[in-house]
């Protein structure tokens, strides 16, 4: 009977989400038929793995076109294959119990069924729906790794072993969404999961106690996989985890209020908070005094009212601050437990390790490489640092872009005395300040970390200094093109966004990397921003900032020219409400 | 007939907005004065909200066109919308804002001082609320900041859809209060609703839309007339024979045990209809407004579009 009424919630739940689930079948299946039709073969695999990462890195590997950049599109990909499991696990998770208003749940608790029953439904249904959805993920990313040595059973370890850490932050979620009656618990805590076992995980090395209690360490899943072992502690943890979260949940399910209310008792609560929460503002109160005040004080006399730039930019201070928290801490982690220049020999010598290591090394998750922690630390801000850095290129543009939409107040926007085409302009900007700003962070981050090595920094500055610049200039460009699509299609319809986002997959990562496998195909690069301005070629092919910073200008003006185009032409012709 | 003002502030042309294949509203005509009150009348998917998206242009009409104060609102001119007041029907706002915070950030979109914003404030009673974040609010309260950012820059002109909904009874004749006092200083207001007393009270001319089409436009003396009396009793002697003293001014008559219901013509005297009840020694009498509903259904079944002669 549940399995029934699960596949009807299924059903109803696609036919809900038709077009994302048309658009996002058509995508999936033309990447992984692309795939399959520009796969090089697992000779490829096997030859391109056994080179060393510095190789790899620097662009000098025979016979191989442009190597760094297709090292990078892999990487990017096995990344994105296991970043998966956890992302999906929270979106998930929080669909377990929409305890958020807006889904409806004071009809849905009042219907004939249980809230135990309706919570065990949508578990069977996010079990089900969750390898449907990495699986097309996990074919192109870890199948390609694989495919060098690996087999089907291989393939298998490989995949279920990460999806029962996904079931664990699925659980986390929902059980946070039970504690407390709000989605944003829920997301908090399985964001906050993921993100603990990712940094415990960078601490392996060292300590034994970390490494036991990790589950991200625990996965190991391509490492089991190439070794064709199970990981079968592994997944008795996550077992135990996953039914001790469920009881927890149920029990949580009948003991708390299904409805924030929002009775006086509770606004006088809120005041009282709020009260607390102006006590502590109180204490930085100089920030207001010495840098707000001043520059308000400025822009007003210089006449500026920009309240869409601001006001947006303002609303992603947290994930401002949450992505330094993140990116401080691995750079913490080195300081704390090597300070100084004591063990730079070491890691030297560990960062040659790494960097003459095997690609297929450098592509294990959670490995354990013969370096010690610094170089493997040092190695990983350096390949991995993207993981944080794509989610909060997406999650703060649109909170950025979509926040008066998303927050439901758009039509009073839109009747406001200025023209659309001004309020479109000053969300985009604030969404390229705030990615920018983050950019930034990346690259302090980075540089101190050299700093923090000491005096065997100048001995990795060139490869580090020109792996930044190539982060930021491909940044740059990346995110230019990322913000005006999502901000041109996310004004009249929502819906529209999906369609940008894939848009900007598509050129900016899957046309480049099939364009790259395949010779017969690279004029499709002609498609991509990348071939107009060849930041990568800096990195892997010698070629000079000054060639690039041109073509840089010049690719900007275009699409900026064209983002005006658009918004003064297109969209005041548009309905919006 | 009432002689109207003669400055046009809103004129609405041919207006016709389709949704795909769905009409939303058709061909519309409609001429607002300078210093009226018009009301926007229909039930749910009458094509209301429709017509007021179009006249902010978030909706752009699939035909006809708009003026206001004698411009073209599909210019998307923003000069036009700083003399427009707007509260939109199904009203959202930002639940991380403070009150306080969400006027100031209206303030600085209209780029220039709510003169009117401590007044209004003051009047719904709002300013024990300004610390708190909107999504703290109860929805009379959100609704209560949805007419401050409505009115908070004395615009001239005010465009309301459903302004009263989720108001109680009191703070719904504060608003009829403030509506009747920007009349008095020349401002054009445009309310749609759904509420046939709400638009009596404070309405000069009344525009009747149903299933998309305008039905007709009246004066409010003549809606007034046209509008059915109801009457409630309890009866002790229920003799239904005594009914037919209402002869055809009964409408409609409805009996449940000794309750009964009573639907009559407006024009009859209150004193003769009471009279033949009261002969019947009621518990209870009562005088209800007709419904928006009972009035269509009295008036309008069935007519999609009149002559508007």
């Amino acid at each position: 009977m549940i399995v029934q009424f699960t596949v009807r919630r299924y059903w109803l739940d696609l036919k809900r989400h038709r077009t994302f689930a048309l658009l996002a079948a058509i995508v999936l299946a033309v990447i992984v038929a692309a795939f399959g039709i520009i796969y090089p073969g697992p000779e490829f695999f096997g030859t391109f793995f056994e080179i060393p990462v510095i190789q790899a890195l620097i662009g000098s590997i025979p016979d191989v076109d442009n190597p760094g950049l297709l090292f990078w599109f892999l990487l990017l990909f096995s990344i994105f294959a296991n970043i998966i499991y956890p992302v999906i696990g929270i979106f998930f998770g929080a669909r377990i119990l929409p305890w958020d208003e807006r889904d409806g749940k004071e009809l849905i608790f009042s219907t004939e069924k249980s809230p135990l029953r309706y919570f065990l439904e949508n578990l069977l249904l996010v079990i089900v729906l969750i390898p449907l959805v990495v699986l097309p993920a996990y074919l192109v990313g870890v199948g390609s790794l694989l495919s060098g040595g690996g087999g089907v059973s291989s393939f298998t370890i490989a995949f279920i072993l990460p999806l029962f850490f996904a079931f664990v932050v699925l659980m986390v979620t929902s059980f946070g969404c039970a504690i407390s009656s709000s989605t944003r618990t829920g997301y908090a805590l399985g964001g906050l999961f993921f993100i603990v076992s990712f940094t415990l995980d960078l601490l392996q090395q060292e300590i034994d106690f970390v490494k036991d209690i990790n589950l991200m360490t625990q996965i190991g899943a391509i490492e089991h996989a190439l070794n064709g072992t199970w990981n079968e502690e592994f997944i008795l943890r996550c077992l135990f985890l996953v039914i001790l979260l469920i009881v927890l949940t149920i029990f949580f399910l009948y003991r708390i209020d299904h409805i924030k209310t929002r009775s006086a008792y509770q606004e006088t609560v809120e005041e009282e908070n709020d009260h607390g929460k102006r006590k502590i503002m109180a204490r930085f109160s100089f920030i207001r005094k010495f840098v707000r005040t001043p520059i308000e004080s400025i822009l007003s006399r210089t006449g500026w009212n920009y309240p869409a730039f601001r006001d947006h930019l303002q609303s992603s201070a947290g994930l401002f601050l949450i992505y330094l928290v993140v990116t401080s801490m691995l750079l913490a982690i080195v300081v704390i437990v090597y300070p100084g220049d004591a063990a730079m020999e070491v890691v030297i010598s560990d960062l040659d390790i790494v960097f003459e290591s095997p690609i297929i090394a450098a592509f294990l998750f959670g490995h354990s490489l013969t370096a010690t922690l610094e170089g493997f630390l040092l190695y990983k801000i350096m390949a991995f640092h993207w993981i944080y850095y794509g989610p909060f290129l997406f999650i703060g543009t649109y909170t950025i872009i979509m926040r008066d939409r998303n927050a439901g107040y758009d039509e009073i926007t839109w009747s406001m005395p200025r023209t659309r085409t001004r309020i479109i302009m000053e969300r985009t900007i604030a969404a390229l300040v705030y990615l920018w700003i983050i950019m930034l962070a990346n690259f302090v981050v980075l540089y101190a970390s050299q700093i923090v090595l000491g005096t065997y920094a100048d001995v990795v500055l060139s490869d580090f200094g020109a792996t930044v610049l190539t982060f930021i200039f491909l940044g740059i460009g990346y995110s230019l093109f990322l913000v005006l699509f999502v901000a041109l299609a996310s004004i009249p319809r929502p819906k529209y966004l999906l369609v940008a986002l894939l848009s900007v997959f598509l050129i900016a990562v899957f046309i480049p990397m099939i364009s790259i496998l395949n010779q017969d195909l690279s004029w499709l690069l002609y498609l991509t921003p990348f071939y107009y301005f060849d930041v990568a070629g800096i990195f892997l092919q010698d070629i000079s900032f000054e060639k690039v910073i041109p073509e840089l200008i010049v690719f900007g003006a275009v699409i900026t020219v064209f983002f005006i185009a658009v918004t003064t032409k297109w969209i005041p012709t548009r309905d919006i409400a | 007939m009432k002689e109207l003002p003669q400055e046009i502030k809103i004129e609405i042309k041919g207006l016709t907005k389709y949704y795909g294949s769905t009409r939303g509203i058709e061909d519309l005509d409609l001429e607002v004065q300078t210093g009226e009150i018009f009301g926007f009348l229909g039930p749910n998917g009458a094509g209301k909200t429709t017509t007021i998206r179009c006249m902010m242009n978030t909706l752009l009409p699939t035909k006809g066109e708009i003026k206001i104060s004698g411009e073209l609102v599909s210019r998307g001119n923003p000069s036009l919308r700083e003399k427009i007041g707007y509260i939109p029907g199904e009203l959202a706002l930002p639940e991380y804002y403070t009150v306080n915070e969400f006027l100031n950030y209206i303030e600085a979109m209209r780029g220039k001082p709510a003169t009117r914003r401590q007044e209004i404030i003051d009047r719904f009673d709002l300013n024990s609320n300004l610390r708190k974040k909107i999504g703290a609010l109860s929805k009379g309260n959100k609704q209560k900041v949805g007419i401050v950012v409505g009115f908070m820059n004395d615009p001239d002109v005010l465009i309301m859809d459903e302004p009263t909904a989720g108001l109680d009874p009191l703070l719904q004749q504060v608003v009829f209060k403030l509506l009747l006092e920007s009349k008095k200083e020349g401002k054009t207001l445009f309310m749609s609703s759904h509420n046939l007393e709400e638009v009596q009270k404070v309405c000069d001319r009344v525009g009747i839309v149903n299933d998309g089409f305008l039905i007709s436009i009246e004066e409010i003396e003549d809606l007034n007339k046209d509008v059915p009396r109801i009457l409630e009793a309890r009866l002790r002697n229920p003799d239904e024979t005594r009914l037919t003293e209402f002869g055809d001014r009964l409408l409609e008559f409805r009996k449940h045990d000794n309750f009964v219901r009573l639907l009559i013509r407006k024009e009859d005297s209150i004193k003769d209809n009471i009279g033949i009840l009261l002969a019947m020694d009621p518990e209870e009498l009562i005088y209800p407004p007709a419904s928006l509903e009972e009035f269509f259904l009295q008036f309008y079944e069935g007519k999609t579009k009149v002559n508007m002669e």
